[in-house]
């Protein structure tokens, strides 16, 4: 095995990962890291000092993990099918399944901040305004009374 | 009449939120089995080829006749021939070991596509790519330890080499089986004992490129030097070991 080796021709077929695959994996840790230390600063203490902190840890990671997506399909090789890889699913795939856990952050996310902001929106929803049809909408026309600390503690 | 409203906790939001996840995955896996080509199942036939080195003499015939039947890409390559020397003056060897994709029997290539463009044929076992399907994610280009995948700039997908599946179909040898100088390449149904290829490995003692991989390949090697098959380094050693 020590014979002295040299390799006259060969092909290599390897592809090294892009910076938009770097970009994704800082900005998913971000957007998770954002996650996990604001609710775990409100689900610890449970004081209002920290409500702030939970709702950009909210919807910052929303909005990271929107743009994420962008990153991943732009760096297919044909991303205008990026689609199909809802209906062609291939269960043996670390990639599959990462296509659906994405998703199912942005809706538990969506949905977590649609009730984080609730009180809020069920606040203006009673005001009058020009914008009181869109919030009376958005709370499907809930509008409870009361403040905004009354309405989160019920 | 006070108006009630019915509330969940948050133990029935979970065990119902639980069931209706159980049931939708039970739901796809049903869809994903009664896809023929995805369901496991063993091949009728099973193509494969075996490469006897002693006779290649390493005239790249076999690349020409691969890149001009299929059409591929100039800077790319489906079969090859990868060439070394071993020794030191006057005591030199050259060694060839013709490479192609082995269409393993357990692909990792296969495993890890996630839209199952890359899929295996019930009737042969042959690996292929579905262009129509393949969203050109690269996963299968880094997954093969063998480094037979790449992505073809004019369709923007994975390719690969399929034994010439538009040919032997038809009942004819792949390009580079026809094409090779020194008769080097036989291929054939490793399934059929009669075959002539199941009487070359039957007589023949061979090998396999990376059999500590367990993908099973279906290119086996007859006396080739184990310095050739080991896996390349070359890249990291500047290109030399």
């Amino acid at each position: 095995m020590n014979e002295s080796v040299q390799y006259i021709y060969w092909i290599e077929h390897g592809v090294a990962m892009g910076y938009l695959i770097a970009w994704y994996l800082w900005l998913i840790s971000l957007a998770e890291g954002t996650h996990i230390v604001a609710h775990l600063s409100w689900l610890y203490y449970r004081t209002e000092d920290y409500r702030p902190l939970e709702k950009v840890g909210t919807f910052q990671p929303f909005i990271i993990l929107a743009l994420v997506p962008l990153f991943l399909v732009a760096d297919l090789a044909h991303p205008e099918r990026f689609y199909t890889m809802f209906y062609h699913w291939h269960w043996t795939s670390p990639v599959a399944y990462g296509v659906y856990i994405i998703t199912f952050c942005m809706i538990s996310y969506a949905i977590h901040a649609y009730y984080l902001f609730r009180p809020e929106l069920m606040h203006r929803a009673r005001q009058e305004g020009p914008l009181q049809f869109v919030y009376r909408l958005v709370v499907f026309n809930h509008a409870e009374s009361g403040g905004i600390r009354e309405v989160r503690q019920r | 009449m006070e108006k009630t409203q019915k509330s969940l906790t948050r133990r029935e939001f979970f065990l119902k939120f639980g069931a209706q996840v159980t049931g939708a995955g039970a739901g796809i896996l049903l869809v994903q089995e009664s896809i023929p080509a995805l369901a496991a199942a063993s091949p009728t036939k099973k193509y494969g080829m075996v490469i006897d080195t002693n006779r290649c003499i390493a005239c790249h015939g076999c690349t020409i006749a691969c890149t001009s039947e299929n059409n591929v890409p100039d800077g790319h390559y489906r079969s090859w021939v990868k060439i070394m020397s071993k020794g030191k003056y006057p005591n030199v060897s050259s060694h060839f070991l013709p490479r192609l994709c082995n269409n393993c029997e357990d692909a990792p290539c296969l495993n890890l596509c996630p839209t199952g463009a890359t899929y295996r044929t019930h009737e042969d076992g042959v690996v292929h790519v579905n262009r129509e399907v393949c969203v050109g994610c690269r996963i299968c280009v880094v997954a093969c330890p063998y480094g037979s995948r790449f992505i073809n700039p004019i369709t923007n997908t994975a390719d690969k080499c399929d034994f010439c599946y538009h040919r032997i179909t038809k009942g004819l040898k792949p390009a580079c089986v026809d094409a090779c100088t020194g008769k080097a390449r036989i291929f054939g149904d490793l399934n059929d004992p009669e075959s002539e290829i199941s009487h070359y490995i039957e007589n023949r003692s061979t090998q396999r490129l990376r059999a500590d991989l367990d993908t099973r390949p279906k290119v086996h090697y007859v006396n080739a030097d184990e310095n050739i098959m080991g896996p390349d380094y070359g890249k990291l050693l500047g290109r030399r070991s």
